[in-house]
């Protein structure tokens, strides 16, 4: 059997000394949607960027696509709430998207027209092919989450990690987001999901991984986000 | 007319102090955007003011040609530091950058003041001699320009990514402490640019207004830009003039940078009102 896409093995994640995540194990295959669901704080961000290789693991080990974090980022794309970015940047949609082809066109070297047409097809992806010249600030918030989801497709990774992109979405924006994974999922891209709505983690993954400092429960989604879990990892008792 | 715009510019320091300012325009037009964009107001002015003793030890120690060095040298100090204090989290972005502006631009004063003509030299170090700017200078300023536009124009994707999203920037494998270290050093070299001509205190009007302006106007990165370039030009070459006139043919005499100065911050609030104006309209078509 292949590698999974990602392999995250008793790791252990502290910032400034304190441990912010203690002995995490998740495994994600490709083709796998997986919701990362936890309160605010339980380190779910955390994770991301240690996968992002971003925050050094103390102890245990992440793996990403057979390589350390740092090795593999080529191939890992990274979606942040749209809400985190300045809505006064100067910046279009379809700029903001093309920005997914940076690292294929290199140090230097300007996008070219197949990474131009890439962008194109990626913001059609979710449904903003209309929006291209929009300034990015003058878009909803759900349109913003939709135009830095399909900078992450402009990328053509084999690994996706998603940090809260339903907070504040309107439903239309979501069902967008949703049909963008969706076809994500069916290539063959793994996905990481985080968030807090239960509803969506549903919709949009097919296995989870319940986190609060530490994994309160991992496998899929009805199996893992079943009232005592959830019970267990929002009040932080031992499960 | 005439004997305002193109009559002034017949006389030969008038034309090498107009050279030189349009390349300062053309360098701070572009520098500036970027300020803007990471928001680097408060680390463009904290370099301004750490310049200036670099500027002194080094005419003390050389004269007049030891300014080049002497800058240069606390424009490379001046940038490494910005870059490893705003990075180590140790203190406060604002503090450090008060600490050191108010640091170095102490011990400038301090150098300054322990000779006879303390006055006159002050005034020259912080305000420069605009009327004064040799063939050598302008090379030297075209020299920086060229340098500084050319790194600036070549990761300009990469700095434009690091100023949007700095985290997506850094989890695509950019390393966020080199670019910003590439950015220091070029706001740090305007100011060396500028430090004879404008002086090392003046040209925080070019660090930041020209961009400010053109982003009142527009919100597309080239418009900004030609815009910033455009202001700064205009200003130089309509300071210039203003300033020659007026001592010239009427006796007041202007100190020729600030006029420009003045003439920029003029152009900058007639953005401001135009933008507002503008707004204004199309908040009434909107509400009709």
């Amino acid at each position: 059997m292949a590698e999974p896409a990602l392999l995250v093995d008793r790791a252990t994640v502290a910032y400034g000394g304190t441990a912010v995540l203690r002995d995490v194990s998740v495994e994600v295959c490709d083709g796998q949607t997986v919701a990362l669901v936890g309160p605010n704080g339980a380190g779910k961000s955390t994770l991301i960027r240690a996968v992002l290789g971003l925050v050094p693991v103390a102890a245990g080990a992440v793996t990403v696509l057979g390589r350390s974090p740092a090795a593999a980022r080529r191939d890992v794309a990274y979606v942040p709430q749209a809400d985190t970015l300045d809505p006064r940047f100067p910046i279009s949609a379809a700029q903001v998207v093309l920005m997914g082809r940076y690292r294929r066109a290199g140090w230097l070297r300007r996008p070219g027209r197949a990474d131009r047409a890439a962008a194109a097809e990626a913001l059609a992806a979710v449904g903003l092919a209309d929006r291209a010249r929009a300034r990015f600030g003058t878009l909803s918030g759900g349109q913003r989450q939709r135009v830095l989801l399909a900078r992450a497709i402009a990328q053509q990774p084999r690994l996706l990690l998603l940090d809260e992109p339903f907070n504040g979405v309107d439903s239309v924006s979501q069902d967008a987001l949703l049909v963008a994974i969706g076809a994500l999922r069916r290539r063959g891209t793994a996905a990481v999901i985080s968030t807090h709505d239960l509803r969506l983690a549903h919709l949009a993954c097919d296995h989870a991984c319940l986190l609060n400092g530490r994994v309160y429960g991992v496998g899929p989604v009805a199996r893992v986000l079943t009232p005592d879990l959830l019970h267990a990892a929002y009040t932080g008792r031992a499960a | 007319m005439h004997a305002v715009l193109i009559e002034p510019f017949t006389v030969p320091f008038m034309r090498r102090a107009l050279a030189e300012l349009l390349l300062l325009a053309l360098l701070g037009g572009v520098v500036s955007v970027f300020v803007l964009v990471r928001r680097l107001g408060f680390v463009a002015d904290t370099t301004t003011h750490t310049v200036f003793p670099g500027v002194v030890i080094g005419h003390l120690s050389a004269g007049a040609a030891g300014v080049l060095p002497g800058a240069l040298v606390a424009a490379a100090v001046t940038a490494v530091l910005l870059t490893l204090l705003t990075r180590s989290g140790l203190v406060t972005d604002d503090t450090a950058l008060a600490v050191l502006l108010a640091g170095m631009f102490g011990l400038g004063v301090v150098l300054v003041s322990r000779r006879p003509s303390f006055t006159s030299d002050l005034t020259a170090f912080l305000f420069g001699r605009l009327l004064a700017v040799t063939t050598a200078q302008l090379w030297q300023t075209a020299a920086v320009a060229a340098v500084v536009l050319g790194v600036l124009g070549l990761l300009r994707k990469e700095l434009w990514l690091r100023a949007f999203d700095p985290v997506t920037s850094a989890a695509m494998g950019y390393r966020a402490w080199l670019l910003d270290l590439l950015l220091n050093v070029s706001v740090a070299l305007v100011v060396v640019a500028a430090a004879q001509s404008v002086g090392t205190i003046l040209v925080i009007a070019l660090l930041v207004v020209p961009a400010a302006a053109g982003r009142l106007l527009s919100s597309r990165p080239l418009v900004i830009t030609l815009t910033g370039v455009a202001a700064a030009a205009l200003a130089g070459y309509g300071g210039l003039a203003v300033s020659y006139r007026a001592s010239v043919t009427y006796g007041i005499p202007l100190a020729s940078g600030a006029t420009v100065v003045l003439v920029l911050i003029g152009l900058y609030v007639l953005a401001l009102l135009w933008s507002s104006l503008s707004s204004r309209l199309e908040g009434v078509r909107g509400g009709a």
